[in-house]
């Protein structure tokens, strides 16, 4: 039988094909409480907050300080936030990233978009690029991340009233990137996230975003229409994952579903141009998530409803007791951080073994 | 006309403002990674009915900041943790500090937009164009930009911003600038304020222009009193030209207070803070670069460099022992003033039955800003004689140790002005800038388009 799933929910009333019913407004602070905690307490693992920097209407706040406004609200859901990365300095999104971990206690995440799917140059004053150039600046800025999380070893922090020593100035590490696109020096101005490296998703719909998600990401979210398409793109990933030199337990794969309980009250809404459809009644639905998981090893689903709703939607009131009566979910302890909840050790610090460097260290 | 009303903000450094507050008995030295915190102390300062909660920033650390300004060298993401204390509270103003030299318009009007609804009314920029050199390294600059081309980014990035918190699908910006070259319109919707609150501090001409033309709260430093008046009336009198009226603009000057329940225990407090503070040998009285380059330098921590401020050698002195009389006698101007200053903080003099010591001279040669120490009459006196003199409009708080100076001065001064009618004993509307008096703009999109 196929491992149980992690649920995680994705936010994303900008993408075009989700709707929101009348009472919730993405603007209303209160609605996006009562929804965040509805999805706390329906078992999902995660709430993705997807974001838009190029579509023009107006339909909700910037996934950073909305997750961070959620982070006081929830106790237990991971938030992982929506960044594009052809739009942004590296050294402020790792910032946000790696803050947005300590005040969620080890449970945000960074859902990196790029140009590519998100494209948005005429509010930055940028001409279009090709793909391969959105990817590279997407690959520079995701080591650049990594390394700045890391300038900071656990120890850093000595904190000694008495003797009025605050921090161990060889455990702080300036980065020296320097690469395609950009130059930083570092270190990053924020103390080592509880994680240790933040949670970094990425959506997969073809060979180049499995090629970043295998490289860089912790979860992959593949996004196609039928099982077997879905397949593939795992493949593609795991693929780039030993091509990366990396575990590929480490990469976590979820299938993003789109789910439609009964009639299609978004029906009028263009549908999502791929995108695993399950529709019908609350059993029908759980049968083809069953089929889903045996066709196709995962980690997790990625839930994408066509309707926000201000209230528990049929998914979460019918369909997760459903599975979970199946023994298809997982369940367990889910106070801890979210690499905890989701079976992800906490990575080692890359500098932590490096001689220290006397230059910049010297206090 | 309605009545003026003291204005308050807190300056949030987690160890607090001074320099060796965080070693301070009650101080929480983790506290700038603990979000629980920052609530509690927003809370804390929600509850005196202050306008505003204010998180600075910098964009590069330097483990050499830890002697000195260790709250400066790391901290949270202000606007994460702005729209977290947004979840946390339901009146004060969340001041977040954002520099356009390292920013693009369009992510800080979308960031400001979405903090100002998650706040439902509450957001506000502080907007600094950074003399932090160190910061051009981690964003890909070679070099660190001079004064008048930050100021001239900040003026276009400005009108912008503005520009995008107007614009809608009818009008959706398309600003094409010296600078930027933006389609819009913004994502997100105009936000609950119009335009959040914008903050702006500085002294130079540059700046000043700048808070007059665009800021509705100015935070100065001046330390005494003249220069903070002069402040004042320059920068009202810049407004006027921009068509806006004194009260449009709140000047608010940096104010430390140590305050307790008797003057006694007020000094005691000051001077238990600055035991803390590391001195140095004697020997060189140069400049010392203190602050990670931050845009000034410190001063050394020693009797010779006093000696070099007041015109008398003291090195080698010891630290602990009274000051000689003759030393004041022999004095230059700029020493009388620092024994003026060390007495008035301190209450000790050369003569009496309190003596001051060398050590005192050090303390008060490397003090900055506008320190007052005293009972709660003593401070609530000091604040509004500026008030009064116009010299201020109200104070950014700087609570030298956290949370203990929060606690004594929300609960021994905040009271006794109420008492005197000079502070609100409630909010009287939910918005930032209900609490600052100020209506919501109209939209000014076609000014920003035409820069």
């Amino acid at each position: 039988m196929a491992k149980p799933l992690h649920l995680g929910f994705l936010y994303a009333p900008q993408s075009g094909y989700q709707t929101h019913d009348e009472n919730f407004d993405p603007l209303n602070p209160v609605h996006l409480t009562t929804f965040a905690r509805d999805l706390e307490g329906a078992g999902f693992a995660f709430l993705l907050i997807d974001d838009s920097v190029g579509r023009t209407e107006p339909a909700r706040s910037e996934a950073f300080t909305t997750a961070s406004f959620l982070a006081t609200r929830t106790r237990h859901i991971g938030l992982i936030a929506a960044a594009n990365t052809s739009y942004v300095e590296p050294y402020n999104v790792t910032r946000l990233a790696a803050s947005l971990d300590h005040v969620t206690h080890g449970r945000a995440g960074w859902l990196v978009s790029t140009g590519v799917v998100d494209p948005a140059g005429a509010n930055y004053g940028q001409t279009a690029v090709a793909p391969a150039v959105h990817y590279e600046r997407a690959s520079e800025i995701l080591d650049i991340a990594r390394r700045l999380w890391d300038s900071w070893e656990d120890g850093a922090f000595i904190r000694d009233k008495q003797s009025g020593v605050f921090v161990d100035g060889s455990k702080i590490h300036p980065i020296d990137h320097v690469g395609a696109s950009f130059s930083v020096k570092g270190p990053l101005n924020v103390a080592r996230p509880p994680q240790g490296q933040v949670i970094v998703a990425h959506r997969v719909a073809d060979e180049r975003s499995a090629e970043f998600a295998g490289r860089h990401a912790d979860i992959a979210i593949l996004a196609a229409e039928t099982a077997g398409d879905i397949a593939a793109l795992r493949d593609n990933v795991l693929a780039a994952a030993r091509g990366a030199r990396r575990d590929e337990q480490h990469v976590l794969l979820f299938a993003e579903i789109v789910s439609v309980i009964g009639p299609d009250h978004a029906a009028g809404a263009p549908k999502a141009p791929v995108a695993h459809y399950v529709s019908g009644t609350p059993t029908e639905i759980a049968d083809q998530i069953e089929a889903l998981a045996n066709a196709v090893t995962l980690d997790g689903l990625v839930v994408a409803p066509r309707v926000v709703r201000s209230s528990p939607d049929a998914f979460s009131r019918d369909v997760i007791p459903e599975l979970a009566r199946r023994q298809r979910l997982r369940s367990g302890d889910r106070s801890g951080t979210l690499r905890e909840r989701l079976g992800l050790a906490r990575p080692g610090n890359i500098f932590e073994h490096k001689a220290p460097e006397p230059a910049s260290t010297a206090a | 006309m309605s009545k003026r009303e003291l204005h308050f903000g807190l300056m949030f450094w987690a160890g607090g403002t001074h320099p060796s507050g965080w070693r301070y008995p009650s101080s929480h030295a983790g506290a700038a990674f603990d979000i629980e915190f920052l609530q509690r102390v927003t809370q804390l300062v929600e509850a005196a009915k202050f306008d505003f909660l204010f998180l600075g920033d910098r964009l590069a650390s330097d483990p050499s900041l830890q002697t000195t300004n260790p709250s400066q060298m790391s901290r949270l993401e202000p606007f994460v943790s702005g729209a977290s204390l947004a979840a946390a509270t339901s009146h004060i103003g969340i001041v977040v500090t954002a520099n356009p030299t390292y920013y693009d318009p369009y992510n800080l009007a979308r960031m400001f937009a979405s903090l100002d609804h998650l706040s439902q009314g509450r957001a506000s920029w502080n907007l600094v164009t950074g003399a932090d050199e160190i910061a051009a390294g981690n964003f890909s600059r070679q070099s660190h930009w001079d004064t008048e081309r930050r100021y001239d980014w900040a003026d276009e990035f400005v009108a912008v911003v503005r520009g995008l918190w107007d614009s809608d699908a009818i009008t959706p910006l398309h600003h094409k600038g010296r600078y930027f070259d933006v389609a819009g319109p913004l994502n997100v919707k105009r936000p609950p304020q119009g335009h959040p609150v914008i903050l702006h501090a500085g002294t130079s001409d540059r700046s000043r222009e700048l808070g007059a033309r665009d800021a509705d709260v100015i935070f100065a430093s001046q330390a005494t009193i003249e220069s903070a008046k002069a402040y004042y009336a320059d920068v009202k009198s810049r407004a006027s030209k921009y068509g806006r009226r004194d009260s449009d603009i709140a000047i608010l000057p940096g104010l430390t207070p140590v305050v307790a329940e008797t003057t006694e225990k007020a000094v005691e407090i000051f001077d238990h803070l600055n035991s803390f503070i590391a001195l140095e040998p004697d020997g060189d009285g140069g400049e010392a670069s203190r602050y990670g380059s931050l845009g000034r330098m410190g001063k050394r921590r020693n009797l010779t460099a006093v000696s070099i401020a007041i015109g008398v050698d003291v090195a080698g002195q010891d630290r602990d022992a009274p000051v000689d009389p003759l030393v004041l006698a022999e004095a230059n101007a700029d020493g009388q003033r620092l024994f003026a200053d060390v007495t008035r903080l301190t209450r000790r003099d050369v003569k009496g039955p309190n003596r001051l010591t060398y050590r005192d001279l050090i303390i008060g040669h490397i003090g900055t800003g506008a320190v007052v120490v005293g009972d709660p009459n003593e401070v609530a006196d000091h604040i509004q004689h500026w008030f009064d003199e116009k010299a201020a409009d109200g104070f950014n708080i700087f609570p030298p140790y956290v949370p203990e100076s929060v606690e004594a001065f929300t609960s021994l001064v905040i009271p006794e002005l109420q008492r005197r009618g000079l502070y609100r004993t409630d909010y009287s509307g939910s918005t930032f800038r209900d609490h600052l008096g100020l209506a919501k703009p109209a939209p000014i999109l076609s000014s920003a388009s035409s820069l």
